[in-house]
């Protein structure tokens, strides 16, 4: 066997740096990103798309099947769309109908299967499944795109270019679900296929299909061609709400390994020694298209509309002294240092563009995008040990008086109304008492308060303090895992739950943030990426910041 | 009966347990335990007997005996031997019961030796052990009211756009 040397790589960024909110909240997405992962390895197994069911009728309404062969095996997209009321049409968790319903299925489904399937899958949670539905999700129209397209394909002509770029997509999911949830299929039942074994591989699949589906669908009932310039710019858009933001709580070893993954891949691009001429055109040509993109990114908020024309312009100063950053030794190196005084929106855009723009450092890291070993065992010697290692790896939990209504002016809750998330204000609301654990700042910290002066078994002090535990365990993920605490608390009055959606869509890949509140926002999923028939080609792994030129 | 995923019955179990008032890294355990012991043929009522222990019985106990033992450990089980086999056989290293004595469990731990814990695609709930346990879960259901409805997840009702 060959040994091969590691990548070169500088120091990672401190955990104290990066696990902070308002950081986490300026991401990008990267190549590392899941549906970017997702993507290049279609195009790598130059994966070819069937439609081995095609029951849709002029109006757009009926069942299809979109097949396609990713790792050894075959997987299917489901699709079932039906009429919907506009006052039916809702992007919470708490509507009842959708205009389609979608199933990944493991295999291509029989008629049988396709019947059981399109009588469920339009109930969404009150549905049962099995072992074969691997992801269960639903979407509805962008009213006004969806009827612009339908209305210049049957003309004869083409959608509007401004139109479709303002906003993206014909269909927006508003929940994937995976791993057995309603019966689905459990992510272990999967895990250690080919392909699918990385995180929200299946759901990044789905998504990826669902939006070839709309393309099609789009074509089906317009009966003509989109352009294909036009039809890689549509994404399928995405609703998000609270709902996601707990999963980065509950999944500190996750959190951990794919921040590591993306700290990584940036320290080796900055460890880069010298940029060869190419190489330095390449990543010019990058930071042009993210001017680009960062001038098609427009939201209706007026607040967030400035943030990103402030990005922009920052940019455009960054741009102008790019050529000559990139002839210095460790130019990306240099090129970080120097942004540190920055805004962090800058800092977080330059850290994608450095990834981007090595993928031959950085794309076998991608491995890692798992947790396959679990978290590790809470093994101290005795309290002593025990405070040493909560004192190093959460020191910043003493920042936070919890005393103060402020620091804990939220609570987020699981409302009995289809168990909607949601977030209350603790001081207004009843409900707090039955608040869901996010709340890890102030359980580390009253652990810390609670641990005797002389050191005694962890044992012993967890039988007198069962309810410490959590925090426990959460130490030994810490002193084990860097990356595997947002280092804010996450009930502060100032705890916006937006950054970390963003965070979480960002790794998944997500674009053209589009907040709408505190509490969630709109995205644009799969942006300029390779419809089925550019799988295998060139332009398949090429579409950082996308651009409808 | 209702054939459910392991992670349906992990989930609904650890929400039980917290509604029963166990804390959140002990309900997390349970969950576990829940799935493999239903997946193991055990019975749903040794998972009610378990959550109406509390704050005694195993959901408190068998974690902490678990907690960082290595090689031989004694396990209070207070009588739910059963379950507490369950979470040995859920842990993703060598676990197993070497004897038994009045109230307790003694186990052999071998974290070295990592494991896969599988589960089966499909795991039978009995309506009853269902029904109680969605119900001790309802507990963490915070009630509807016409402001967390408005405001609490911060969004309209409809999106015609």
């Amino acid at each position: 066997m060959k040994d091969l040397a590691l990548p070169a790589q500088q120091p990672l960024r401190p955990p104290a740096e990066v696990m902070r909110l308002k950081r986490l909240g300026a991401f990008f997405p990267t190549r590392l990103s899941f549906l970017r992962v997702l993507t290049r390895r279609l195009s790598d197994e130059g994966a070819r798309l069937s439609r081995p069911v095609w029951e849709i009728d002029a109006d757009g309404y009926g069942r299809a099947v979109l097949s396609l062969p990713f790792g050894g095996r075959t997987y299917s997209l489901v699709c079932v769309t039906q009429p919907l009321a506009d006052d039916q049409r809702s992007d919470r968790v708490i509507a009842t109908a959708w205009d389609a319903a979608f199933v990944l299925y493991d295999g291509v489904p029989d008629g049988a299967e396709i019947d059981r399937i399109a009588a469920t899958a339009p109930l969404q949670e009150a549905g049962r499944f099995t072992e074969r539905d691997l992801v269960l999700s639903r979407a509805n129209r962008s009213v006004r795109l969806w009827g612009h397209v339908i209305d210049r394909l049957r003309g004869g002509g083409q959608p509007d270019a401004d139109l479709l770029n303002s906003i993206g997509y014909l269909m927006r999911t508003t929940a994937v679900y995976g791993n057995g949830k309603f019966g689905i299929a459990d992510r272990d039942l999967f895990a250690s296929r080919p392909g699918l074994g990385l995180s929200f591989m299946a759901e990044m699949l789905t998504v990826w299909m669902i939006r070839q589906f709309t393309v099609d669908l789009a074509e089906h009932v317009g009966g003509a061609r989109l352009d294909r310039r036009l039809a890689r710019h549509l994404g399928v858009g995405n609703a998000t709400g609270l709902g996601m933001a707990p999963f980065l709580v509950s999944h500190p070893v996750l959190l951990n390994n794919w921040m590591m993954v993306r700290e990584t891949a940036l320290a080796r691009a900055r460890a880069l020694p010298l940029l060869s001429d190419a190489q330095a055109a390449r990543v010019l040509h990058l930071a042009q298209r993210a001017d680009l993109h960062l001038g098609q990114w427009q939201v209706p908020e007026a607040a967030h509309q400035a943030r990103i024309d402030a990005l922009r312009a920052d940019w455009a100063g960054f741009l102008r002294d790019l050529p000559a950053a990139l002839d210095q030794d460790h130019p990306f190196d240099t090129l970080i240092r120097a942004a540190a005084t920055r805004s962090l929106d800058l800092q977080e855009l330059l850290v994608s563009l450095a990834i981007e723009a090595c993928p031959d450092l950085v794309d076998g890291l991608a491995e890692c995008l798992t947790d396959p070993f679990g978290a590790p065992p809470a093994d101290f010697a005795d309290t002593g040990a025990l405070g040493a290692a909560a004192r190093a790896h959460f020191g910043w939990v003493r920042d936070h008086d919890f005393a103060r209504a402020d620091q804990t002016a939220q609570f987020w809750y699981v409302s009995e109304e289809k168990l909607e998330p949601r977030l209350g204000r603790r001081h207004e609301e009843p409900g707090a008492d039955r608040e869901s654990p996010l709340f890890v700042a102030r359980a580390v910290q009253a652990m810390l308060a609670d641990l005797p002066d002389r050191p005694e078994p962890v044992t012993e002090f967890l039988t007198r303090h069962p309810d410490h535990l959590w925090a426990v365990e959460r130490v030994a993920v810490a002193q084990a895992c860097p990356y595997s605490e947002i280092r804010d608390n996450l009930l502060a009055d100032d705890c916006l739950p937006i950054d970390m959606l963003r965070a979480k869509l960002s790794l998944f890949g997500a674009s053209k943030f589009d907040p709408k509140s505190d509490l969630w926002t709109r995205v644009t999923m799969a942006q300029g990426a390779p419809l089925a028939e550019d799988l295998g080609t060139t332009r398949a792994d090429d579409w950082w910041m996308p651009v409808l030129t | 009966m209702t054939t459910c995923s392991a992670n349906e019955i992990e989930g609904l179990a650890a929400r039980a347990a917290r509604g029963a008032g166990a804390g959140v890294a002990q309900a997390a355990h349970f969950g576990r335990a829940a799935a493999m012991h239903l997946a193991r043929g055990g019975a749903g009522a040794d998972l009610l007997a378990a959550l109406d222990a509390l704050p005694g019985g195993p959901v408190n106990a068998v974690p902490l005996a678990l907690l960082a033992g290595e090689g031989e450990v004694r396990i209070a089980t207070g009588g739910h031997d059963a379950l507490a086999e369950s979470y040995l056989a859920a842990l993703p290293f060598a676990a197993r019961v070497t004897g038994r004595d009045a109230g307790g469990l003694r186990a052999h731990l071998s974290r070295a030796d990592r494991r896969a814990v599988s589960l089966p695609a499909r795991i039978a709930l009995d309506a009853g052990t269902q029904g109680a346990l969605s119900a001790f879960a309802a507990r963490t259901y915070v009630p509807q009211s016409e402001t967390s409805r408005l405001s609490g997840a911060g969004a309209g009702l409809t999106d015609n756009d």
